[in-house]
């Protein structure tokens, strides 16, 4: 999990900074490089793991295409709605999307664990059972019950 | 070699070095607007830029507007904002954050390509081979021209019908939640960077409506899958439909029926611009495809479908003109079916002289790199010439600087393709031929003529949505602005700027100083690099 969400992250960073750097200028390719990996890369990166069968590189392409996508259709709500379109809205919008995947993701995971922990305590109850019951035939076999 | 563990690696590299060679063609300035080459662009980089100066959206900077501010822009929305967006964090100039958006967007069908052959074909090979053919198409003047000119909604709209047409084909034939969801989100995208190429895929998305239908009838199921599609259409409804709906009943993108004759313009495109070669590879797809009919019946209905929208509908409707450029999407298309026929020949020679498969593949798409950098050469050279270079850029920043904010200026010679918009103020500057008009009279009759036909404002490049205000949230009124007289008289400007373009008609220019501060009471406030700015004595 830590693996993939590195890899998915290093592709995204990389090709941010990559196209950053057609700017010449290893400030201005910084700044840039981070601006996109944050707006239009990295909110669609949670969202993007959730689905199960995606590798690494699934993910990290749909993120790429979706990510031009989403960010600017909350910034279109904000706009339309007549608030200004500030520096902080630019990067809250993006970061409020990611922390949400990242959310649902637990959720997910926990949802997910819920009933392996049921299996387990069912498990448990049966390991537990059986110590309970092998006296018991025990003393059946024995014939003092 | 296991080719499925390391496809998609390929893949991120064609993807990338796809996007570095259209970064390539106009190229990043980072101190003038160099990358913009036609008068479309200086729209979207003007207005881009102005979101992220202002922090407004959905209204035009007041110098395009004859100096109204509360005019709304009727245009598709998303470029302009995600644009803006990256100006606005990164500080990288909207030129630039605009053109880079539009290069990764353009490049989307690499990584399209390379899902839909897999899926067709069921081979990381064809996927390979397909995506390969977009890196740097043969022809690329041809088929990068809505890319590199500056025609850049137009250019994303057709890289992401492509992404619709491919997911539409997804849900038809392996159905998943999040391939609803996705296209849901990618035909809202279309619809707010480029609303025309949406029309073209209109028809696939009711086709998943009714293959849905079929399936679940009305069931829950049925109402659950149509929302996940429709849901993101919502941002449409509620945040632009009245914009749009101002823009599509203005005349602009009627679709009135009417007989059409086609003359050739660069931003058509068609199918023999793949070269004999390609073109042929592609045929022989095709029929390798019809000779397994049951198999890809869906995607050649679906390609008989795009051959009438793109061929038949343009002859007969008035919207010809908007519906032809679509055109551009034959390659992405084509790029499936060239692989495909490539693949036959990979197998066979597999076959009888058992080359491995993947050296193979990988050689052919060298050369289909190779053989298409030439070609990118030379578009990237011939790109090189800008609207603003330095210098001139230098008189633009010189007048956002020392004139005041309503200041009007014209703009005598040398600013062309609304480039003179760069100066953030009302101005004016004569096209080429109606300079031309009063540089001839000038030498004819050593005359000069002070009444130029050029209206103020881009009013002819917008379009009628420009005359349009807010009303309330939902409704927009109609012509409540009056456009400015089609004659503009040089001397009714506080600002004239002389820009030098050639040396034959430097004679012209000296005249028209001379006459401007001599009767006029112009005095000069700028002079460099031959350029002379003029300020009116009122």
């Amino acid at each position: 999990m830590k693996k993939k969400l590195l890899t998915i992250l290093g592709i995204g960073l990389f090709f941010s900074f990559f196209i950053g750097a057609f700017t010449h200028d290893f400030n201005l390719a910084f700044k840039f490089g981070l601006a996109y990996f944050i707006l239009y890369y990295l909110p669609l990166v949670p969202w993007m793991m959730l689905i199960k069968e995606f590798s690494d590189l699934d993910t990290a392409f749909y993120s790429i295409i979706l990510g031009v996508i989403v960010s600017p259709l909350f910034y279109l709500a904000v706009g339309a709605l007549e608030f200004r379109l500030t520096k902080t809205v630019f990067i809250a919008i993006p970061l409020i999307i990611f922390v949400l995947g990242f959310l649902m993701h637990f959720r997910r995971k926990k949802e997910r664990e819920k009933p392996k922990e049921v299996l387990e305590k069912k498990e448990e109850v049966k390991i537990l059972k059986k110590p309970t019951e092998s006296p018991n035939t025990e003393k059946d076999d024995s014939g003092n019950s | 070699m296991d080719i499925s563990k390391h496809a998609k690696w390929i893949i991120l590299f064609l993807f990338i070095l796809g996007v570095a060679l259209r970064l390539q063609v106009d190229g990043i300035y980072v101190d003038n607007p160099g990358t913009i080459k036609a008068a479309d662009a200086f729209y979207y980089v003007l207005s881009a830029e102005n979101i992220a100066e202002t922090g407004k959206y959905g209204y035009f900077p007041y110098y395009i507007t004859d100096g109204s501010d509360d005019m709304i822009d009727a245009h598709v929305p998303l470029m302009l904002i995600s644009g803006s967006g990256l100006t606005s964090t990164s500080g990288l100039k909207a030129w630039n954050t605009v053109y880079i958006l539009v290069c990764i967007i353009f490049s989307l069908p690499i990584i399209i390509a390379f899902y839909f052959a897999k899926r067709l074909f069921n081979s990381d090979h064809v996927g390979i081979l397909a995506s390969s053919i977009l890196v740097v198409p043969l022809f690329i003047g041809k088929w990068w021209y809505l890319m590199y000119i500056g025609m850049w909604t137009t250019a994303i709209g057709i890289a992401l019908a492509f992404v619709c047409f491919w997911l539409v084909y997804e849900c038809v034939n392996a159905p998943k939640d999040w391939k609803y969801i996705m296209l849901g989100l990618v035909s809202i995208g279309t619809l707010l960077f480029h609303f025309q190429d949406l029309i073209m895929i209109a028809p696939l998305i009711l086709f998943v409506f009714f293959n849905l239908w079929k399936i679940h009838k009305l069931t829950k199921d049925f109402f659950k899958k149509i929302g996940m599609i429709l849901i993101p259409n919502i941002f449409f409804f509620i945040f632009y439909f009245s914009r749009f709906y101002t823009v599509f009943t203005s005349g602009r993108s009627s679709f009135g029926w009417q007989n059409q004759v086609f003359t050739n313009a660069p931003y058509y495109v068609n199918i023999n611009h793949l070269g004999y070669l390609l073109l042929g590879l592609a045929l022989l797809g095709l029929l390798l495809m019809c000779l397994n009919y049951k198999k890809y019946i869906f995607f050649i209905g679906t390609c008989i479908y795009f051959s009438f929208y793109l061929y038949i509908f343009p002859k007969i409707t008035a919207a010809a003109f908007d519906i032809m450029r679509s055109r551009f999407i034959i390659i992405f298309i084509a790029a499936l079916f060239i692989a495909y026929a490539i693949y036959f020949f990979v197998i066979n020679i597999h076959k009888y002289l058992k080359l491995p498969k993947i050296t193979m593949v990988l050689a052919i798409v060298t050369i289909f790199i190779v053989a298409g950098l030439p070609g990118q050469f030379a578009l990237v050279e011939q790109m090189k010439s800008q609207h603003l270079t330095p210098e001139k850029y230098s008189v633009m920043l010189w007048i956002q600087e020392n004139t005041p904010k309503d200041a009007r200026i014209f703009f005598l010679d040398g600013y062309f393709q609304h480039s003179n918009y760069y100066s953030k103020r009302v101005s004016t500057a004569p096209e080429i031929p109606e300079l031309q008009k009063h540089i001839n009279k000038f030498f004819a009759t050593q005359n000069l003529s002070l009444e130029f036909n050029t209206g103020l404002g881009m009013s002819t490049e917008l379009g009628t949505s420009f005359y349009s205000c807010k009303k309330n949230f939902f409704f927009l009124e109609k012509m409540c602005f009056e456009p400015s007289e089609d004659i503009q008289k040089i001397t009714d400007f506080d600002y004239v700027v002389i820009a030098p373009i050639s040396e034959q008609v430097v004679p012209y220019e000296k005249a028209m100083a001379d006459l401007l501060m001599t009767k006029y009471n112009y005095t000069q406030v700028y002079a460099q690099h031959g350029t002379l700015i003029l300020r009116g004595g009122k």
